[in-house]
């Protein structure tokens, strides 16, 4: 189903991009598209994705408790 | 017609200046623009985030961000108009040199990028916990990113017509909303006013400005306006009425529900909707109400995803961002699955974690952008 619909996105663009020339755009966009499918396939696998927002929480958590701390 | 012979017109023009630059948006699109994106998902979670922290003082929290809403966007107007007509991905370059520079932009795009894939959990969370229980989230968030990606393809220019032509259905909604639920209105519910003294308020407010600080997005929005002055007057005034509109969300549900229960309640606005009741005979239509917040939420994930695809094309230097969206859209459906392993885990990002992330991005960013370019340009006078 994901690699259809890659399939399908890539027949509607891939002529566009041939068409101008556009050798990097081509490129960031299979880049793009191999990512979006290969994470597409693992959730669909139900494979552990690792979630962006723990990062952010990790790097910001220490900067938070000191805001908060002020006021509360 | 004439509307439509200038937006031929002026498409036809686009599209002879090259593919990156899609046109223009007049200054009171952009205020529109600045409206809909600041009332974005605040509308459902500033009353429950504020009053967490505030209790029944919320309302005053929410007074408090007029004052840091327009702060925060003479900050970002100063910074847009030191270097008109160039977007916040050129700048930074030309400010901190080419690798810093980079640097900053992917950044700023991580957060965009962050921010969009975040609403669009959020819309899912919301239609699947409260109006279709049955229908599988990944429904829900394939639909809206399939609107989103063909909003944003089509350019900034037909968005923001499409956001004047919804502007006026919002208002609309909104004040029948307002209006409809005054009746229940309990004054007991905001007393006694400064019960615990100024810091929870503060408390209340520092979460509120989390939201206001998203309105660092918008820079990107602005060189597409010719007249950086009229941008300018727009954006402030567009993130006055912003306020406005939270404010008297933020009142009315604590009025009503009274703060205890807004604290509990996952959507509050949406709670609101769901009391209206008069005589027995016009009530249920919170489904009505709920329009408000997509039309909101639309608008705001669709700039955020406009200026993802625009800052990637930027740095990487590409001609055109519209063939990044479609393989982008499928990341951030993914993207927005992983961030959400459950409500709770949710909410205490959004309270605890976000206000700091989105003050990096909304208020260290710029400035460090706006004080190395004043000591750059002064360097070049000596």
């Amino acid at each position: 189903m994901i690699l259809l619909i890659s399939l399908l996105i890539a027949l509607v663009e891939v002529p566009y991009l041939r068409r101008n020339a556009m050798k990097k755009e081509m490129l960031v966009f299979f880049i793009l598209l191999v990512v979006g499918t290969g994470l597409g396939i693992a959730e669909s696998l139900e494979v552990n994705i690792p979630n962006p927002l723990d990062w952010i929480t990790f790097v910001y958590k220490p900067f938070s408790d000191f805001i908060y701390g002020i006021v509360e | 017609m004439e509307l439509w012979n200038e937006a031929v017109a002026s498409s036809e023009a686009g599209e002879r200046e090259g593919l990156i630059n899609n046109g223009h948006i007049s200054a009171r699109q952009f205020m529109i623009l600045v409206t809909l994106f600041a009332i974005g998902d605040a509308i459902l979670y500033v009353p429950s985030l504020t009053a967490t922290a505030a209790k029944q003082d919320a309302w005053i929290s929410a007074l408090i961000g007029w004052g840091e809403g327009f702060l925060l966007t003479y900050l970002y107007i100063s910074l847009s108009m030191r270097y008109p007509n160039k977007s916040i991905f050129q700048y930074s370059e030309d400010i901190l040199g080419k690798w810093m520079g980079k640097v900053v932009a992917i950044l700023f795009i991580t957060y965009f990028f962050i921010d969009a894939s975040l609403m669009l959990m959020e819309i899912g969370d919301f239609v699947t916990t409260q109006i279709m229980q049955e229908t599988p989230i990944e429904i829900i968030l394939v639909l809206f990113t399939v609107i989103i990606v063909m909003g944003v393809r089509s350019g900034a220019e037909v968005f923001s017509r499409v956001s004047e032509l919804l502007f006026p259905y919002f208002l609309l909604l909104f004040f029948v909303l307002i209006v409809f639920i005054s009746p229940q209105i309990q004054i007991e519910n905001v007393k006694p006013v400064l019960a615990h003294g100024m810091a929870p308020i503060f408390g209340g407010n520092f979460r509120y400005m989390g939201y206001l600080l998203e309105t660092v997005i918008l820079i990107v929005m602005f060189p597409l306006v010719k007249r950086p002055a009229r941008a300018a007057k727009a954006y402030i005034l567009g993130s006055l009425f912003s306020n406005f509109f939270l404010t008297m969300i933020t009142s009315v549900a604590i009025l009503v529900l009274g703060a205890d229960i807004t604290v509990l309640l996952a959507y509050p606005s949406y709670t609101l909707a769901q009391k209206i009741s008069i005589g027995n005979f016009f009530e249920r239509i919170e489904v009505l109400m709920a329009v408000i917040w997509f039309i909101t939420l639309f608008v705001k994930i669709t700039i955020c995803f406009y200026a993802t695809s625009r800052g990637i094309a930027y740095t990487l230097g590409l001609r055109d961002y519209r063939q990044l969206t479609f393989p982008l859209g499928m990341i951030m459906i993914v993207v927005a699955l992983a961030t959400m392993p459950n409500r709770p885990y949710f909410d205490t990002f959004v309270s605890e974690i976000w206000m700091p992330y989105s003050l990096t991005y909304g208020l260290f960013l710029p400035v460090l952008l706006l004080s190395v370019g004043a000591l750059r340009r002064k360097k070049t006078v000596c």
